[in-house]
């Protein structure tokens, strides 16, 4: 699981336009700096990682979303991957 | 009606990655043909090639940037940054909302196609990366044309077989002509030597054994290349407004014939017969040089 968030933290505060510091769990993913390019771009690098899909939609609000809620909705794709292969 | 200026000129190709390079190969008579080492093309065709050799993205834009660009959007911008660069244009506040950026391509990004569906089909990939179609799209090369050189006015692709650039400048020069624009960026791209993309032209047989001679009684076929050529128009007042003198004249009146085109003759695009001629006037025309066998029917 830390493995996951390690991972995920690092993919976030690579970005170009990542705010910088020290990223926080509560922290709103759209409070990251990270224009909607880098968004994309993050998920496909999140999925193509773990071997799975987020449910995520450009389109849709990410505002009530912050990276803890990421980080688990990462950990709960992965275990159930896991799970049933 | 204005009268209409080239001037600025910016090309890559495989003979030359500026007007000054690119010129003194032609004069030289400095081929660029050569066999295919991008990718795996190499792999699909024993043919020549007009590679862009010893291009380095790394050495025009940043890694983020590369991100977005295929290699044909890399081409256009390359050359239109040379040739906004030499036409002293700033493009910014009223001037860059009423400047153009015209890109003909034949295929639009053909690596980022070619490479994607290899993933999916060949190595069972899951999913393709999230900015596959912004840069494969057909329009890519005119949207980047336009955030690099920082024209805000229309931005669109002129897609017609190989008159494609052709048409491009033509439409950017009607526009400046009109007075819809001021000044514009037109010009084409082309970067399709892949492993799909020359399996596709070799399954037409047209392409050349040794070299291609176009207008030759003995031309035996085409050659593909890639690489791009931009060019800045501005009405002739602009210009002078500008205090450049020793301009010539840009003079269009027909349209362009895609004489690449190899569908049967009697489907070409278009049946091309010069305005100019038929008006008597010397005026330019531009001859396309595929350098296929004369068609053995006229239509």
């Amino acid at each position: 699981m830390a493995d996951v968030a390690d991972a995920i933290i690092k993919m976030i505060t690579s970005r170009n336009n990542y705010n910088g510091g020290t990223l926080q769990p509560s922290d709103p993913l759209d409070k990251l700096g990270l224009d909607s390019m880098e968004v994309v771009s993050l998920t496909f690098d999140i999925e193509e990682k773990f071997n799975i899909e987020l449910p995520f939609n450009a389109n849709l609000d990410i505002k009530s979303k912050t990276v803890a809620d990421l980080i688990e909705t990462v950990n709960q794709l992965v275990a159930a991957r896991t799970k049933t292969a | 009606m204005n009268r209409v200026v080239i001037t600025g000129l910016g090309v890559v190709s495989s003979v030359g990655q500026s007007t000054k390079d690119y010129w003194d190969s032609l004069i030289a008579g400095r081929s660029g043909f050569a066999p295919a080492t991008l990718g795996t093309a190499a792999q699909a065709t024993s043919k020549l090639v007009g590679e862009v050799k010893g291009f380095d993205p790394a050495a025009h834009f940043e890694q983020s940037q590369l991100l977005l660009l295929d290699r044909v959007s890399q081409f256009a911008v390359v050359a239109a940054r040379q040739a906004v660069k030499q036409s002293g244009l700033v493009l910014q506040n009223e001037l860059a909302e009423r400047a153009a950026a015209i890109v003909g391509t034949g295929s639009g990004g053909h690596t980022t196609v070619d490479e994607g569906f290899h993933r999916l089909y060949a190595e069972g990939a899951a999913r393709l990366h999230p900015l596959t179609i912004p840069k494969a799209m057909i329009s890519a090369a005119a949207g980047q044309v336009s955030l690099y050189c920082g024209t805000k006015g229309p931005a669109f692709a002129v897609s017609s077989a190989c008159a494609s650039a052709t048409h491009a400048i033509g439409l950017a020069f009607h526009m400046v002509r009109s007075g819809s624009v001021t000044c514009a960026v037109p010009g084409g791209t082309a970067a399709s030597i892949t492993f799909g993309g020359m399996k596709g032209w070799e399954a037409m047989r047209i392409m050349s054994s040794d070299t291609c001679r176009p207008f030759s009684k003995d031309r035996k076929g085409m050659i593909i290349g890639e690489g791009a050529a931009m060019v800045v128009l501005e009405s002739l007042d602009h210009a002078r407004a500008r205090r450049l003198w020793n301009l010539r004249l840009l003079t269009l009146t027909s349209g362009a014939k895609a004489e690449g085109e190899e569908r049967p003759q009697s489907a070409r695009p278009c049946r091309w017969r010069p305005t100019a001629a038929r008006a008597g006037r010397k005026e330019g025309t531009r001859g396309s040089g595929p350098g296929r066998p004369p068609p053995t029917r006229e239509t």
